[in-house]
């Protein structure tokens, strides 16, 4: 029997030895089997030291643990997790070199201490008499983490190859921890803990890391939607600014200078052109009988009104001198003397028509005897272009033929369009006209041959211009241009006129 | 010679006595705090100030060591050797290693300064009382 051999060769108490030592061996394997697997499903480094901690209560009855980990800068160790103590201390720090956990995160090995109550006591009586003999400056005594009584600590290094990761510290108010034998695989488990601590946290930083790429992604798409919403916003400004200052010129200048073929510097040249120059008449006795308020609105509607007559037909506004308009023709864009001479005179007619209604308008609104104007045209070679300082420039023309306009306007009947003699020759076979007074001009050695204006020649020269009328009772819309039946356009009218009352019976004289 | 039983008293836990004797022939009794445990034939001491123990050990190697086990009350007397002293080892690193552990806690970091880990010969160890 087998058996029965062996027991009787081997010495029944070695044998019972040899039994304890491999159930003890069985059992750390058990535990290290069981640490290592529970503390690997997580990348979570506190649940992960909690998990350590609960274990390590569970298998050597550690009832006051804690786990440290080591700061990035490796100078100090912070609280990561603790096991039994009333105030947790999570995040509480201890400097490398400091107390039993320091030193051991210093010089990477274990230490056991015992008595450490009595050591501390010793110490303090040797503090006391260096403090007492001799002039030695001393560090203040530090608050470590852990017991404040504690008698025996046990800490251990917890490695990742030959790095440190952190600290596993036990401690006790009794005095024996664990003994030596112990140590061996408490150390296997602290490595093991290592491992995984060192796996989450590497996670985290590279958790972290994802997130500050993501912030930055973010901030940089905002930055790109607030540069394209600043340049749309500053675009829209530009926009805003330009169409003000497009108000400030006439837009044949404006178009010129924004299309760049204009440059805004101080230069002139001489041009053959056909100056307008209306002036209202009675004007500042009006500003006299009218409210600010009244008279800006007057003025405004006079000028908007004239303006857009004087833009429709091409004429350059030079300026405005309160009531006064200054147009020109022939500059930045010419379609010829003729033409441009043509276009003027055919503009100041259609402004005489436009004060027609422009009167009746502020008549109605109670304003006496308004916009009554007079209109002075003449062609000939002035200076155009940009003049003044380099700071402040202005778009004009000066020369004597802008004189003569104006001589001319001031000589105009009320109403009326005079002419020089040298407009007249262009425009002779347009304009209908009647010999005026020669009338003579500061700077013109002979008097200047005027002609006043009847009317165009061809009674509807301009049959592309649309016709808007809206009155009670009537409202027509002609637009020549597109319009392509004229027959039938002549036919609708001749119904609608057949319609209307005889006409001696003026319904607006009786008012 | 030391074994498992005998460990508890190599933890400091219970100060230890140590007897030395001058070339004269005057015996000199004084406690330290530990007696540590190199292996089964050899503990040492801490040198950090030159004392009595260390003048007496210069003359005459031989010593006399009685440690406690904090857990039984059971104490040993141990008849040592001056063998060595070693500056440069594991041995002196922990021994080191926890005087300034203590040291830094009480605010005397590097004060305290390990000068060597002397290493003695057991030759003997009796339970006393047995």
């Amino acid at each position: 029997m087998p058996n029965d051999a062996f027991a009787s060769a081997v010495d029944q108490t070695q044998f019972d030895g040899l039994t304890k030592r491999l159930e003890r061996k069985t059992k750390e394997v058990e535990i290290i089997q069981q640490v290592s697997s529970q503390i690997n499903t997580t990348l979570d480094l506190e649940k992960i030291a909690k998990t350590m901690l609960n274990l390590m209560d569970e298998f050597f009855g550690f009832q006051y643990a804690m786990i440290l980990l080591l700061d990035e800068e490796d100078e100090a160790l912070s609280v990561l997790a603790t096991h039994g103590y009333e105030d947790d201390g999570l995040g509480a720090k201890v400097k490398v070199g400091m107390g039993v956990i320091g030193m051991v995160a210093k010089r990477r090995k274990l230490m056991r201490m015992a008595n450490l109550g009595q050591q501390r006591a010793y110490m303090q009586t040797i503090r006391q008499q260096v403090t007492k003999t001799t002039d030695t400056e001393l560090e203040d005594e530090v608050s470590l983490p852990g017991l404040a009584d504690v008698e025996s600590q046990v800490a251990i290094p917890m490695m990742l190859e030959d790095e440190l990761v952190g600290v596993f510290s036990v401690e006790s108010l009794g005095v024996n921890i664990f003994d030596k034998g112990d140590e061996l695989l408490i150390g296997i488990l602290a490595n093991q803990a290592a491992i995984a601590l060192q796996h989450a946290r590497l996670f985290q930083r590279e958790q972290q890391r994802l997130e500050e790429l993501n912030e930055a992604h973010r901030e940089l798409a905002d930055l790109n939607a607030n540069l394209e919403q600043k340049v749309e916003e500053r675009t829209a400004e530009l926009l805003e600014l330009s169409a003000k200052l497009a108000k400030y010129f006439s837009p044949q200048v404006y178009d010129s200078i924004f299309s760049g073929k204009l440059d805004v510097t101080i230069q002139t040249q001489r041009k053959s052109l056909t100056v307008f120059f209306s002036d209202l008449q009675g004007f500042t006795e009006l500003t006299e009988r009218l409210e600010p308020e009244v008279l800006t609105e007057l003025l405004t509607h006079y000028l908007t009104e004239m303006s857009e007559v004087a833009i429709r037909w091409g004429g350059t506004i030079d300026k405005f001198i309160g009531d006064a308009i200054l147009v020109f023709f022939g500059d930045p864009v010419s379609k010829g003397n003729r033409e441009d001479a043509v276009a003027c005179v055919s503009m100041a007619v259609e402004m005489l028509e436009r004060l027609e209604s422009l009167r009746s308008f502020w008549r109605e609104r109670g304003v006496a005897r308004p916009l009554n104007v007079r209109i002075g045209i003449h062609t000939g070679v002035c200076t155009v272009g940009n003049f003044g300082s380099e700071d402040r420039l202005d778009y004009t023309v000066i020369g004597n033929g802008v004189n003569l306009a104006s001589r001319l306007e001031s000589n105009s009947d009320l109403n009326q369009i005079l002419i020089s003699e040298d407009t007249y020759l262009l425009v002779k076979q347009h304009v209908r006209c009647e010999q005026g007074e020669a009338i003579s001009v500061k700077g013109v050695s002979h008097p200047v041959q005027t002609y006043k204006v009847i009317e165009l020649v061809n009674a509807s020269p301009r049959k592309d211009t649309k016709l808007e009328e809206d009155i009670p009772g009537l409202s027509l819309a002609l637009d020549p241009f597109s319009l392509e039946d004229h027959d039938a356009a002549r036919q609708l009218l001749s119904a609608a006129l057949k319609r209307l009352k005889p006409k001696e019976k003026k319904s607006r004289d009786k008012k | 010679m030391i074994t498992e039983e005998h460990l508890p008293a190599l933890q400091g836990m219970f100060p230890s006595w140590i007897t030395t004797c001058s070339a004269a022939g005057e015996p000199n009794t004084t406690v330290i705090s530990q007696v540590w445990y190199v292996d089964e034939e050899h503990v040492a001491l801490s040198f950090q100030f030159f004392n009595k123990t260390k003048k007496n050990l210069v003359e005459n190697p031989n010593a006399f060591a009685t440690i406690v086990n904090p857990g039984t009350m059971a104490m040993y007397n141990l008849d040592l050797e001056f063998d060595h002293s070693e500056t440069d080892s594991e041995l002196f690193d922990d021994m080191d290693m926890k005087l300034e552990a203590i040291a830094s806690m009480s605010g005397m970091s590097g004060i305290f300064n390990l000068k060597a880990a002397d290493v003695y010969k057991v030759k003997s160890l009796k339970a006393l009382g047995s």
